[in-house]
C-alpha cells in the first residue's frame, strides 16, 4: 500500500534537460526563482513563463504530471489570488460597498497564481529530471566552500545519502507490520480519532525498534568498510560541466537580463 | 606459507551476559590458505568472523592480523583495510542508494582515485554477475541479489583476506557456484587468504583447512579428507555428512568393507567400483 510511494519524483529519461549536470539545474532554479521574483509586469511573467514552458517541453516528461504537481497548493492559489484581488490602489472598476477592485488588483492576482505556477512548475522540472542521488551529489558539491569554515561537508552528504537509501526500507517495513498487526485483528480504519492515533502505536514502537537495530547493523557494515567520518574521501562519481551546461547557463543569464529589462519597461496593456 | 592470522587463547563474552561465547580459541589462519569454518548454529561463528577484523576485540587473549595486534586502537584501520568481512545479513550492508555506488564506498574510503574506483566497480560486479543492475536501487533487489552486491562492495576493496559469514546462504545454487568460483580464483591467483563460514558441505570440501566449532570452542582442525572422513565428530558436532560419506558410511554399517576416504561423489565413485572388483583402497 505504502510501496506506492515513489521516492522524490524522479522520472527516468535522457532528455536535454536529464542530461545537465545537477549543480547547473540546481543553481539555474535558484536564479529562475530570483527572475519570477523581478517579474513585476505582464511582459516579463510572460517571458518567464514562456521560457518556463520550453524548458518543459524539452525535458520530454508528460505535461500530465507538471499539471498534477501544481494541484497540492491550489487552495493556497486562489487564496493569494483571492487577497491580491483587494490590494490595489487606483480607479476602482468594480466595487460594493467598501470593497473596490481595482485595475492593479486584477494584475497583482493574475501575476501571483502565474508566479505561483511557475515557480512549482521549475522545481518540477528540477526534482522530475533529476536523481535523488544526483540532488544529494550536487549539494554536497556545491556546498564544499563551508569547508573552509569547518562544516563537515561529507559527513552532511553520507547522512543525506543514507537517509534516502532507507526511506523505501522503512516504508517497506511499516507495510509489513501494518500487515501483520491487522492479521492479528487490528484496526486502522476506526472512526474515532483517537482510537486512530492509538492504533499508530503498534506500527510505530516496531518501526522505531527496528530502525535502531538496523542503525546498529548499518554502523557496523561502514565500520567494516573502512568508514571514517574525520578522514578525506574520494569519490567514484566525479560532476563535469559540459557544453549544454554551458548553453544553459548563457540561457539563462539572458532571460535573467532580459526579465529584469522588461520588468522596467512601461506596462504595456495586454488586457 | 608464512601466517596471517594468529589467534591466541581468546576469550570473549558480550557485554552484559555471563558466559563466553568465545571459549579459549587457539589457531592460526596461512597467508593464501582457504579456510572453512563449520559448527551449528550459536557455537560463535559470527562472533569469531567478527573478531578477525577488529569489530569485536577479545575479553582475553590476543588476535594478531598481519602482526598487528587487533586490541590496539591505532591498528584498527589497517586491519580491516587488511580483512575484508562480508556479514550474515546483506540488508542492512548497503549504504548507498545505487548499487555501483554502494560498491564504490569502501575505495571512496581507502582514497583510491576516481577512474581506478570505477574499474573495480565494474570488475566486482561483473564478478558477481550484477553489472546490469549497477543503476538500480538496492531495495528493489532480491535477497540473493543483496548478497551478491555486498561481496562485490567488498572485492572492490581488494583487501589481503576475504571473511565470508554465510554470505552465500541466499544464493541460488549457480550464483553460489559462481561467487566460489570468483573467491577460488582470488586465492588462487592473487594469494588472497579466505575464510568461509557456512553450512554446506559441498564448500568445504574444497578448503586448504576445515576447522569445526563447538560451544565456542574448536573441537578439531584439519584437512577436510581428515575431518569429513571423521564420522563420529561430525556427528557430534551436528554437522551433516558429505553425501559420498554418508552412503559409504551407511554401506560400511551394513558391513561392507569399505574406506570412508573419499570426498566427491567420483571419488566415492571409485571406492565402490574398486569394492565390487574386489580391489584395495586407492586413498
Ligand atoms: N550482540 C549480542 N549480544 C549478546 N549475545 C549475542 C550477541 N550476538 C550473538 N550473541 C550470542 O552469541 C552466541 C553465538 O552467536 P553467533 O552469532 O556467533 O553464532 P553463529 O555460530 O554465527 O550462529 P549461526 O550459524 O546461526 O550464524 C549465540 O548464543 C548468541 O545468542
Ligand atoms: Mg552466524
Amino acid at each position: 500500500m505504502l510501496g506506492n510511494i515513489v521516492l522524490g519524483q524522479y522520472i527516468p529519461g535522457n532528455s536535454l534537460i536529464h542530461k545537465l549536470d545537477p549543480r547547473v539545474k540546481i543553481l539555474l532554479s535558484i536564479v529562475y526563482m530570483m527572475a519570477l521574483f523581478f517579474a513585476w509586469n505582464y511582459l516579463s511573467i510572460i517571458v518567464v513563463t514562456l521560457s518556463v514552458l520550453a524548458l518543459m517541453f524539452l525535458s520530454k516528461i508528460p505535461v500530465k504530471l507538471y499539471i498534477k504537481s501544481t494541484k497540492v497548493i491550489i487552495l493556497f492559489m486562489i487564496l493569494s489570488a483571492f487577497l491580491n484581488l483587494f490590494y490595489g490602489e487606483g480607479e476602482p472598476i468594480f466595487k460594493i460597498g467598501f470593497i473596490s477592485i481595482t485595475q492593479q488588483g486584477i494584475q497583482s492576482s493574475i501575476l501571483v497564481v502565474l508566479r505561483i505556477i511557475d515557480l512549482i512548475f521549475i522545481s518540477s522540472i528540477l526534482m522530475f529530471t533529476t536523481s535523488p542521488n544526483d540532488i544529494t551529489f550536487a549539494i554536497e558539491s556545491l556546498m564544499k566552500p563551508l569547508e573552509k569554515i569547518k562544516v563537515n561537508v561529507q559527513e552532511i552528504a553520507m547522512m543525506m545519502t543514507i537517509a534516502l537509501r532507507f526511506i523505501p526500507t522503512f516504508l517497506e517495513e511499516t507495510d509489513k507490520i501494518m500487515s501483520a498487526q491487522k492479521s492479528r485483528g487490528a484496526k486502522f480504519n476506526d472512526k474515532s480519532m483517537i482510537k486512530r492515533i492509538k492504533s499508530l502505536i503498534p506500527i510505530l514502537m516496531p518501526l522505531f525498534i527496528s530502525a535502531f537495530r538496523r542503525a546498529c547493523d548499518l554502523a557496523l557494515a561502514m565500520d567494516c568498510r573502512c568508514y571514517d567520518s574525520s578522514k578525506r574521501r574520494t569519490r567514484m562519481k566525479t560532476l563535469k560541466i559540459g557544453r549544454i551546461d554551458i548553453f544553459a547557463i548563457i540561457f539563462l543569464i539572458v532571460l535573467f537580463v532580459g526579465v529584469i529589462i522588461c520588468s522596467k519597461m512601461k506596462n504595456i496593456a495586454i488586457i | 606459507m608464512e601466517s596471517f592470522i594468529n589467534i591466541n587463547n581468546v576469550k570473549f563474552k558480550y557485554e552484559g551476559s555471563d558466559t563466553f561465547i568465545l571459549d579459549g580459541i587457539n589457531t592460526e589462519i596461512k597467508k593464501g590458505e582457504f579456510t572453512v569454518i563449520l559448527g551449528r548454529n550459536g557455537c560463535g561463528k559470527s562472533t569469531l568472523a567478527k573478531h578477525l577484523n577488529a569489530i569485536l576485540t577479545s575479553s582475553e587473549g590476543n588476535i594478531f592480523i598481519d602482526g598487528l595486534n587487533s586490541s590496539e586502537e591505532k591498528n584498527v584501520y589497517e586491519i580491516r583495510k587488511k580483512v575484508g568481512l562480508i556479514l550474515q545479513n546483506p540488508d542492512n550492508q548497503i549504504v548507498a542508494g545505487v548499487v555501483e555506488e554502494d560498491v564504490a564506498f569502501g575505495p571512496e574510503n581507502l582514497c583510491i582515485p576516481a577512474d581506478e574506483i570505477r574499474k573495480r566497480v565494474d570488475n566486482a560486479l561483473k564478478a558477481v554477475r550484477m553489472y546490469e543492475y549497477k543503476d538500480k536501487a538496492p531495495y528493489k533487489l532480491s535477497g540473493g541479489q543483496k548478497q551478491r552486491v555486498a561481496i562485490a562492495g567488498v572485492l572492490a576493496m581488494k583487501p589481503e583476506c576475504i571473511v565470508l559469514d554465510e554470505a552465500t546462504s541466499m544464493l541460488d545454487p549457480e550464483g553460489r557456484e559462481e561467487v566460489m568460483e570468483t573467491i577460488l580464483r582470488l586465492n588462487r591467483e592473487q594469494n588472497t587468504t579466505i575464510v568461509l563460514i557456512t553450512h554446506y558441505m559441498d564448500e568445504a570440501i574444497m578448503a586448504d583447512k576445515v576447522i569445526i566449532m563447538d560451544k565456542g570452542k574448536i573441537k578439531t582442525e584439519g584437512k577436510p579428507r581428515e575431518i569429513f572422513t571423521d564420522v563420529s565428530i561430525l556427528k557430534d558436532s551436528g554437522l551433516a555428512l558429505t553425501q559420498s560419506t554418508e552412503l559409504l558410511y551407511k554401506l560400511k554399517k551394513r558391513g561392507y568393507n569399505l574406506s570412508l576416504k573419499a570426498l566427491n561423489e567420483e571419488e566415492c565413485a571409485k571406492e565402490i567400483i574398486n569394492f565390487l572388483e574386489g580391489k584395495e583402497c586407492l586413498y
